[in-house]
């Protein structure tokens, strides 16, 4: 269940999916062409939501349903390709056919700590999902896909100090979790 | 459809609870907790969840950080690696794939060192401690081997994630099987392609090292028809205590190993003979041999596999090659035992190459009748002149030919013995000192001579000879002599039968014309030619067009000039890459256009990054390379870029001293030019030291009257000159101008050095010198180049300073309107030149009465300063005292205040002035003021 049910509170219908479907694909094939440019091009998240946003949406726009629902795909898109990455590297821990490859100055060890660390927040944030769903669309939007506060609000259709209040509540709540696990 | 956005109701509450108590003072929260939330697990969860609040969580990683910390876990196959840095390259794209190494196009991660390199990616992580010690074993293999027929080791290592690597010279070529059948090489073209395989593997052999995986795959042809041997990567070092592991590891492909090999046996270096017997099998019969089979390689020819592999699919043919020779060599190469193969490498290349020289090879067993018969073929037909020829040659240059073949054995292409004659011809002009050298009309009467007394010539072959011999004597500048053994050539071909021969020959002739100064005949063969050189033999457009770019040039059709050669440059790089030496070249030739069009931006655009390609990509020290630095220095001279000029020219002197003998005409060139630059950086004592040295080499190579001696001479003197030490310059330029004298030259040069000795006496005050020199170069100007050339407006003018000086202002006035009315008639009455001739003039006309004119004369070359040199004040400044003067003359007293308030806003120091400034200004401004 960590990824599955990921899809299950994102808005609209069988068209829904199929835009989401697309936004993720696109920002795939966009982080894999930075990354192909050399490891000092990481996922840069931010960048490449930004990037996608001015190639997709403003083109596309209204099959998102407008900018606020591209940006709520393209957050769920980043935050799918985060956990995608890190369950490729808990696979790959044990070896198998792949050659293992990290970045240039990445040590083993950190990185299966962060790939666990990332999948343990991605599960956090299926809890705080059902717990507080705007307080999570907050953190895919601010954490993923790198909006300020400002644009967040404009996002969810919520007061600027209500977004303050989810992240607050948001950051507490999944440091909780994770401190537990 | 489910709200997404309304929680549950436990969640609610939860939240609700969270913002109320964090909306409570620090210090009151425990207590507030404790009167609201009467759930323990609910109140203990909200007290955790509001002391986490604040401290650092995973949210603070951004996520690309974590993107980063997590790392890309990757395939070594495929795209994955494409555009990853690996050492000091970035892949480019995947080139080829074999069983223990992926291979990438990389490129070096610099934009300003453009070198492409291929990168060998070892499949799997060095697990073994077997592979380890392969890996190492490469690495130094490589680093040790140098040859230019060797891709060559650039780099290895460990790339990230611990993925071994080599860095290689990237080799833009077919395997030479695919090569041969491509270009439809003939036999004797393929045995000396694999004589040049042979001879690096030869190489590698002298350095221990065995390739152990030789096959057409591995030895490659490249775009400038180099054999280059790739994948030493299973090289086996021949060390003593190198221990006999690797058995385990045969890499190889069976279809040209050896049997040792196959059947795990000793490695030796008759194994990659083997292995090299069997390419030359298939090079010359289309397949490989048949193992088992004991029949000659000539009696078992089969039609089909000649046509695949391009051969003339004769087997009779084929078996009148092969009989007797290579039939000998092929199974030497080729026997089962190692120990009755050919030792190594080398021994297969001698052989071969005594098949191709018609000399007793050793796979034959030695008999007297074979030596016999190999002597007669060898003094029969071309091969009789050319052995002549050379042994001749050889007799009178002795060891340096040996030498110069060294130095040229890159260059050796198929057709050796054509090429050997040249590189004989080249030694004799350049590297030879030049008492030692044959001139060129003795050669020329010599091979001329052999050539026409030798009878019952092929007449394909005296074709071959005459065009050979007219292309040596193209490069000895001998262009009468070579147009005639041209023209004999193209007379025994028949246009119509075979237009590309022909045309060929025109287009050589043509340059040979140039060479003679008809221009106009060049331009009219090969404009009408090129139609048909487009059509049938577009191979040939590249030199057509470049022959044809120059005398379009020296006619004046700058554009019609550039446009052929951009042509020739683009089509040279659609033939063989932007990198290749024939697209370097026609680029080299582009910009040297270029600087003669004094187009310097684009000149220097053309040639740096070309430049920069080939110090990357071939050897430097070679003269068409020199020429294009000394070009780009030209280019950045112009263009104020005088640090970069300067360096260019040490890198050509230092080139011309590699190239050439330590005393040389060329050396002493590049010294002068080198010493020219830094005499105008004011490096005096550095600019005389490297005239001191040309002048030196200049004397005793050249003779003490040569021109270049005066040349030299008269940069002495004008560096004299500018250090005010006038007595020196004048016995400089003496001494230039006497041995024009001597030697009867009345050329550009000596006129330019009367000139300026007059201008020398002309600052010492010796004013009747001054004119009787000047006077001198005038006239001759004037028969040499007509009444209107700049450099006649040049004399001129100098001419006029020195009748104004001497008191004739009417004279003075005269010459300076003539030298203003051809400078502007030419063109240039807006140049920097002209606007100082005009101020002279304005003077003149303002001493003569005339301040009118002279005031629009000043106004326009007041104009003309401010565009073109802005920052020179002083000069700025006189001029507008001029002006002033002027308006004085013309009793304008406001346009005089008006000139002064310009002169105050300059603001030119006083030491800059001329000494008599002041004194004039003070005047000026009395007028001004209203007085006088």
């Amino acid at each position: 269940m960590a990824t599955e049910d990921a899809m299950q509170d994102r808005p609209g219908g069988a068209d829904a999916d199929a835009a989401f479907q697309a936004v993720y694909d696109r920002l795939k094939a966009m982080a894999s062409r930075r990354l192909a440019a050399g490891p000092r091009h990481t996922l840069e998240t931010t960048a490449l939501v930004h990037e996608l946003y001015l190639r997709m949406a403003r083109a596309d726009g209204p099959r998102f349903g407008g900018e606020a629902q591209f940006f709520a795909y393209a957050a769920r898109a980043m935050r799918h390709l985060l956990m995608d990455r890190a369950r490729d590297r808990l696979r790959l821990r044990a070896g198998g056919d792949w050659m293992r490859v990290t970045m240039e100055g990445v040590d083993a060890k950190a990185s299966i700590d962060s790939a666990e660390e990332a999948l343990a927040l991605d599960q956090a944030l299926q809890r705080l999902a059902e717990a507080d769903p705007r307080a999570a669309r907050v953190v895919e939007l601010r954490y993923f896909a790198g909006l300020g506060n400002e644009q967040v609000a404009t996002v969810v259709g919520a007061s600027l100090r209500s977004v303050e209040r989810d992240w607050q509540f948001a950051r507490a709540f999944l440091n909780d979790l994770m401190a537990g696990s | 459809m489910q709200d997404p956005t309304s929680p549950p109701p436990g969640a609610r509450q939860l939240r609700e609870l969270f913002d109320t108590a964090l909306a409570q003072p620090e210090a009151d929260r425990a207590a507030w907790l404790a009167a609201q939330v009467a759930d323990a697990a609910l109140r203990e969860r909200l007290a955790r969840m509001l002391a986490a609040a604040d401290e650092p969580a995973a949210l603070d990683q951004p996520a690309a950080a974590r993107a980063a910390a997590i790392g890309e876990p990757a395939p070594l196959q495929g795209d994955a690696w494409v555009g990853r840095r690996v050492g000091a390259f970035r892949l480019v794209r995947p080139i080829g794939e074999g069983g223990m190494a992926a291979v990438f196009l990389g490129e070096r991660d610099d934009p300003a060192l453009r070198q492409q390199v291929a990168v060998k990616l070892l499949r799997r992580g060095l697990l073994s401690e077997v592979e380890q010690r392969l890996f190492q074993r490469e690495r130094q293999a490589l680093a040790a081997l140098s040859h230019p027929n060797i891709a060559r080791f650039i780099d290895g290592g460990m790339a990230e994630g611990g993925v071994p690597y080599l860095v290689l010279e990237y080799v833009d070529g077919r395997p030479i099987d695919r090569h041969a059948a491509t270009v439809r090489l003939d036999v004797r073209g393929r045995v000396a392609a694999m004589v040049e395989a042979c001879r690096a593997v030869a190489a590698a052999h002298r350095a221990l090292i065995v390739h152990r995986d030789l096959k057409p795959s591995n030895i490659l042809v490249d775009v400038e028809g180099r054999v280059k041997l790739l994948d030493f990567g299973i090289a086996k070092l021949l060390d003593a205590g190198d221990g006999p592991a690797q058995t385990e590891f045969a890499a190889m492909t069976p279809a040209y190993a050896a049997p040792e090999q196959r059947d795990g046996g000793a490695i030796s270096t008759a194994t990659d003979v083997y292995a090299l017997g069997v390419v030359l099998h298939e090079l010359l019969l289309g397949e490989r041999p048949r193992p088992g089979l004991t029949q000659r390689p000539s009696s078992r020819i089969e039609r089909e596999s000649l046509a695949a592999a391009g051969l003339p699919p004769d087997p009779a043919e084929i078996a009148g090659a092969l009989a007797g020779d290579l039939d000998n060599i092929l199974a030497k190469a080729l026997d089962p035992d190692p120990a009755r193969r050919y030792a190594d490498a080398a021994a297969l290349a001698d052989d071969l190459g005594r098949h191709l020289e018609v000399r007793p090879v050793l796979a034959h067993p030695p008999s007297r009748w074979y030596t016999v018969r190999k002597f007669v073929q060898r003094h029969r037909g071309g091969v009789a002149v050319i052995t002549a020829l050379v042994l001749a040659v050889l007799a009178s240059l002795g060891v340096a030919v040996w030498q110069a073949r060294e130095a040229r054995a890159q260059a050796q292409r198929a057709n050796a013995v054509r090429d050997f004659v040249l590189s004989v011809f080249e030694s004799a002009r350049a590297r030879l000192p030049r008492d030692l050298r044959p001139t060129p009309e003795q050669l020329v009467a010599q091979s001329r001579q052999r050539l026409e007394s030798a009878t019952g010539l092929d007449p394909a072959l005296r074709v071959d000879l005459d065009r050979t011999l007219g292309t040596v004597l193209l490069s000895l500048s001998a262009h009468g002599e070579a147009d005639a053994a041209l023209a004999r050539a193209q007379d025994a071909i028949d246009r119509a039968r075979d237009p590309a021969g022909w045309l060929a020959l025109e287009v050589e002739r043509a340059h040979a014309w140039f060479g003679r100064g008809e221009l106009a005949r060049v331009v009219a063969s090969i404009d009408g030619a090129l139609p048909d050189i487009r059509r049938v033999s577009p191979a040939l457009l590249p030199r057509a067009l470049a022959v044809l770019a120059r005398p379009r040039l020296e006619s004046g059709d700058v554009a019609v000039a550039l446009s052929h050669q951009r042509e020739a440059t683009a089509l040279a790089e659609a033939a063989g890459g932007p990198e290749s030496e024939d697209a370097l070249v026609a680029g080299f030739a582009l910009g040297g256009l270029l600087v003669a069009a004094q187009e310097h931006v684009e000149a220097r655009d053309v040639l740096a990054p070309r430049i920069a390609t080939w110090r990357e990509r071939h050897d430097a020290v070679d003269a068409r390379f020199v020429q294009a630095l000394g070009a780009l220095a030209v280019a950045e001279d112009a263009l104020g870029d005088m640090a970069g000029s300067e360096a260019r020219l040490r890198e050509v002197l230092a080139l011309q001293r590699r190239i050439y003998p330590a005393k040389h005409d060329a050396v002493a060139n590049g010294l002068r030019n080198l010493g020219l630059a830094m005499a105008r950086r004011g490096a005096v004592e550095e600019a005389i030291t490297m005239y001191d040295e040309a002048l030196s080499i200049q004397r005793e190579v050249l003779g003490a009257d040569a021109l270049e001696v005066a040349l030299t001479e008269e940069a002495i003197g004008s560096l004299h000159a500018g250090q005010r030490r006038v007595d020196a310059a004048i016995g400089h330029y003496q001494r230039a101008i006497d041995i024009c004298t001597r030697a009867a030259l009345r050329n550009e040069s000596c006129l330019r050095m009367r000139n300026n000795l007059g201008m020398a006496y002309y600052r010492m005050g010796r004013h009747a010198d001054a004119r009787r020199e000047m006077e001198d170069a005038l006239a001759g100007r004037r028969a040499m180049f007509g009444d209107d050339h700049p450099s006649v407006a040049l004399s001129l003018s100098t001419l006029s300073n020195v009748m104004a000086a001497s008191g004739d202002d009417a004279r003075a006035r005269d010459l300076a309107a003539q030298a203003v009315a051809i400078l502007e008639q030419r063109g240039l009455g807006d140049t920097r030149d002209t606007a100082l001739v005009r101020q002279g003039l304005a003077m003149m006309l303002r001493r003569t009465g005339r301040a009118a004119e002279g005031l629009a004369e000043v106004e326009a070359a007041l104009a003309t300063w401010r565009r073109v040199a802005p920052q020179a004040n002083a000069r700025e400044l006189s001029m507008l005292v001029e002006r002033a003067q002027s308006q004085r003359d013309l009793g304008n007293r406001a346009a005089v205040a008006a000139s002064l308030a310009e002169i105050d806003a300059l603001a030119v120091p006083g030491a800059e002035l001329a000494p008599v400034v002041p004194a004039i200004l003070a005047e000026l401004r009395a007028f001004a003021a209203g007085g006088d």
